[in-house]
């Protein structure tokens, strides 16, 4: 059994007052009004992204490690970081790609019209779908 | 034991020569305000910026390398690029101790846009756009070439120097980033080598002044100065965070690398290879990266419960896919 409602409408509703307030603000406060409400548009993107973003960095990270991806992306990615300070990774022609499908999936969630996220779609599918990142 | 402001600004604006008609406060953070103070004299109003730190930096901050700039080191820095024909505010006064201010100075004020998204698309400022990255490498020439001799306490870093650097402050966060580990790894492999200038440190589309008739009005913000790579401030403009959506255009979201580096050269600038900008680019998609963890993990630290802090955070992952991009055409 869920939250009725759901906690997406919660957080819609709570940018709705917001909304309301940032129609009679101005300046700074106006300016803090519609971050507060881009936070609220984040973590319901989040709610609804996440899972599948974190599943799919698993994956990615697993595959490029070789190992199980069901470590979680925690223990992944902290591997991932130890392999890659060690120097082990600086050869692999996978890694620049897995990367970028993560961070892909990582942006359309913070900021998904920011202008570099279609750079790197383009790059990610010009790369002809090969290896672990190519979706 | 420090006079209030209430206090110490009609003084001040007697000792500059007029009486205190007005006080704005335009900013204000943790460690620096900003005033505007309007000043009524025989001949009329007076506008001045009032930069200020409340205390004076503790010793050990003000150690070359760590901590902010003095506000003092500041103000001759640009009193030293007016000179040299930097547009920039003109310094009207640094202050003592006894001004009961703390550290400060105060400045002319200069009119001007610099709300970046503006700057980069209104229409209103397409004449102005037309010449800006052009105008750029030259202010930028002129800046580069001022004596670094005369600023010995400013912190010195080369390409690798300062790639350094941000490792030890992203590791100091104790996050697990992939992508800033494999730009960390990447760029060690061949930081380039170049001759140390002054820079500017923070000169980008949002420090740039500019208006719609007359374009570059005036470098602002000057706090993070350092000695380093010429190709450092260059690229540094180029970064695709402060594009404001224009990515096509390279150069602040409003001109080509090759007009910026054609002003940089009729500046008087030393020639910079396009690999070094790309180079320095990717670095400074990282330094951004690194920045936006630090002041996000920061307010959280301190229990700020800043909205704006919290959502910088997530501004990393922004720097993060510039940097893949950037890493590719090297």
């Amino acid at each position: 059994m869920t939250g009725f409602p759901s906690a997406d409408d919660l957080l819609d509703a709570a940018a709705r007052r917001l909304e309301e307030v940032a129609a009679e603000a101005a300046g700074r406060e106006l300016f803090l009004t519609r971050v507060a409400l881009g936070a609220l548009d984040t973590a319901r993107r989040e709610l609804r992204l996440g899972a599948a973003a974190d599943a799919r960095a698993c994956e990615v990270f697993a595959t490029l490690l070789g190992l199980d991806p069901g470590l979680g992306r925690e223990a992944l990615e902290a591997e991932l970081c130890r392999r890659i300070r060690s120097g082990r990774l600086d050869a692999a022609p996978e890694l620049p790609a897995a990367l970028r499908a993560v961070l892909i999936d990582q942006v359309e969630i913070d900021q998904p019209r920011y202008s570099g996220l279609a750079e790197a779609k383009a790059r990610l599918s010009s790369a002809g779908g090969s290896g672990s990142g190519g979706r | 034991m420090e006079t209030s402001i209430a206090e110490a600004l009609p003084r001040l604006a007697a000792r500059l020569g007029g009486g205190l008609a007005r006080v704005e406060r335009l900013s204000g953070g943790a460690s620096q305000e900003t005033f505007l103070l309007v000043l009524k004299e025989a001949a009329g109003e007076r506008e001045l910026i009032l930069r200020r730190r409340p205390q004076v930096a503790a010793p050990a901050a003000a150690e070359a390398g760590s901590g902010p700039l003095p506000l003092a080191l500041e103000a001759r820095l640009i009193a030293a690029a007016r000179e040299a024909g930097v547009p920039v505010p003109q310094v009207v006064a640094v202050l003592a101790a006894a001004d009961g201010l703390g550290e400060a100075y105060v400045m002319e004020r200069v009119e001007g846009e610099t709300l970046g998204g503006r700057i980069v698309r209104d229409p209103s400022f397409e004449t102005a756009r037309a010449g800006l990255a052009r105008a750029c490498g030259e202010t930028l020439a002129r800046i580069h070439r001022l004596p670094v001799e005369r600023f010995p306490e400013l912190r010195r870093a080369d390409a690798g120097e300062e790639l350094a650097r941000t490792e030890e402050l992203y590791r100091s966060l104790g996050l697990d980033r992939p992508a800033l580990e494999w730009g960390f790894r990447r760029l060690a492999r061949d930081p380039p080598s170049a001759r140390l200038r002054l820079l500017h440190g923070d000169f980008r589309t949002g420090n740039l002044m500019v208006r719609p008739e007359t374009g570059l009005a005036a470098v602002l913000d000057w706090e993070l100065a350092h000695i380093g790579p010429a190709a450092a401030d260059l690229a540094w403009l180029c970064v695709n965070s402060w594009r404001f959506g224009r990515s096509d255009r390279p150069v602040g979201g409003f001109g080509l690398r090759e007009e910026l580096l054609e002003g940089y050269a009729a500046g008087g600038g030393e020639p910079v290879e396009t690999a070094d900008l790309l180079w320095h680019e990717a670095l400074g998609s990282l330094k951004w990266g690194v920045m936006c963890l630090m002041m996000c993990r920061a307010s959280l630290a301190a229990g700020e419960r800043s909205v704006e802090r919290a959502m910088i955070g997530r501004r990393a992952s922004e720097a993060e896919i510039d940097l893949l991009n950037a890493l590719e055409v090297l």
